[in-house]
């Protein structure tokens, strides 16, 4: 591993340090109140209802998909946890993945050092 | 800013699913084509921290709270396909492993978060930049008018989605508006701490940064 190599890994756990400590410790200070799609909501359509948490509820409709393992980021540290790891991991991937794929296709450099 | 399922009706879900996935596909051949191998962990690294950012809501009084959107903040740090990209992987982390945002609003969501911010906010930055001093103060304050602009053009959008292909009249819109134009402040503070922060350490992994007087990008935007 090269001396820029280190330096990018350095940046790479520095910034998955970062983002462990937002979704793991931050993320237990967050505010409660609706956000801005569902303050917006219920300032208009359900500014009248009797119970106004209700109507968007009711708005917002069943789930079409009821299989999340954490619904609403419930045990919020480890929604934080799971998610920081998951989106690394699938984005980091997917492009490695991508890249590989294309190490491999004819004309271009298929046998590098690195396999 | 997730739309749940019960915001859109059939064709509009249909229609933003389309779009997002024609985006998505094409940032996935892009990345193929022309992503520089360092650049991969940071695409991992970027949506982490994209995720952890988005669970923080913050108050913006008026009985609302607004959290990050992180379109422009990916846009400026790894270029306007990768946004897209990043945002698409962090909407799908959320609605399949928390229900944040309906599975059949991914769509609806990937086209205002990812498209709209991530590569709308990515070419507005190079605008912005361009008729700034060029110079660090100058990247960072086109870092703010564009995360701002950003959150403020990406909620106009949803509110005219939901409107015009949803169950909603059109007094959500000015609403929608109005709350976001005080939400993009905190995405301008966050985004702009977080680029100047990158920036200061390594310009060189910045793929916007061939703004600044010393060009110092080592990788392009993808």
């Amino acid at each position: 591993m090269t001396r820029r190599d280190r330096g990018l890994l350095a940046v790479v756990l520095g910034g998955l340090l970062v983002a462990v400590m937002v979704g793991v410790v931050l993320s237990a200070f967050a505010a409660s109140e609706p956000d801005g799609l569902e303050s917006a909501v219920v300032k208009t359509q359900c500014a009248e209802a009797p119970d106004p948490e209700a109507c968007l509820e009711e708005a917002a409709g069943e789930p079409v998909y009821t299989g999340a393992p954490l619904p609403d980021y419930e045990i919020t540290w480890l929604s934080g946890l799971l998610g920081v790891i998951v989106s690394f991991v699938l984005g980091a991937g997917l492009v490695a993945l991508l890249r590989r794929g294309r190490q491999s296709t004819p004309g271009t450099a298929a046998h590098s050092s690195r396999g | 800013m997730h739309i749940p399922d019960g915001f859109l009706n059939a064709p509009t879900a249909i229609a933003t699913g389309a779009l997002s996935a024609g985006a998505v596909g094409y940032s996935l051949r892009t990345a193929q084509r022309r992503l520089d191998d360092r650049q991969i962990p940071l695409v991992g690294v970027t949506a982490a921290f994209v995720f952890a950012a988005q669970m923080i809501n913050f108050p913006i009084g008026l009985g609302t709270s607004g959290h990050l959107v992180g379109g422009a903040l990916a846009a400026i740090l790894l270029g306007p396909w990768m946004a897209c990209l990043v945002l698409a992987v962090v909407l799908l982390v959320q609605a399949i492993g928390f229900a944040d945002g309906g599975i059949t609003a991914l769509g609806a969501n990937v086209a205002l978060m990812g498209v709209v911010a991530g590569i709308g906010g990515h070419y507005l930055f190079r605008g912005l930049a361009r008729v700034l001093p060029r110079s660090r103060g100058g990247l960072l304050a086109a870092t703010a008018v564009t995360a701002w602009a950003t959150v403020a053009i990406a909620s106009l959008v949803c509110a005219l989605l939901i409107w015009l292909g949803g169950p909603f009249g059109p007094e959500v819109v000015p609403v929608m508006l109005g709350l976001h134009a005080l939400i993009g402040v905190g995405e301008a503070v966050i985004t702009t701490a977080v680029v100047g922060a990158v920036v200061a350490a390594r310009p060189d992994l910045v793929a916007n940064a061939d703004l600044l007087p010393d060009g110092g990008a080592k990788v392009v935007p993808v």
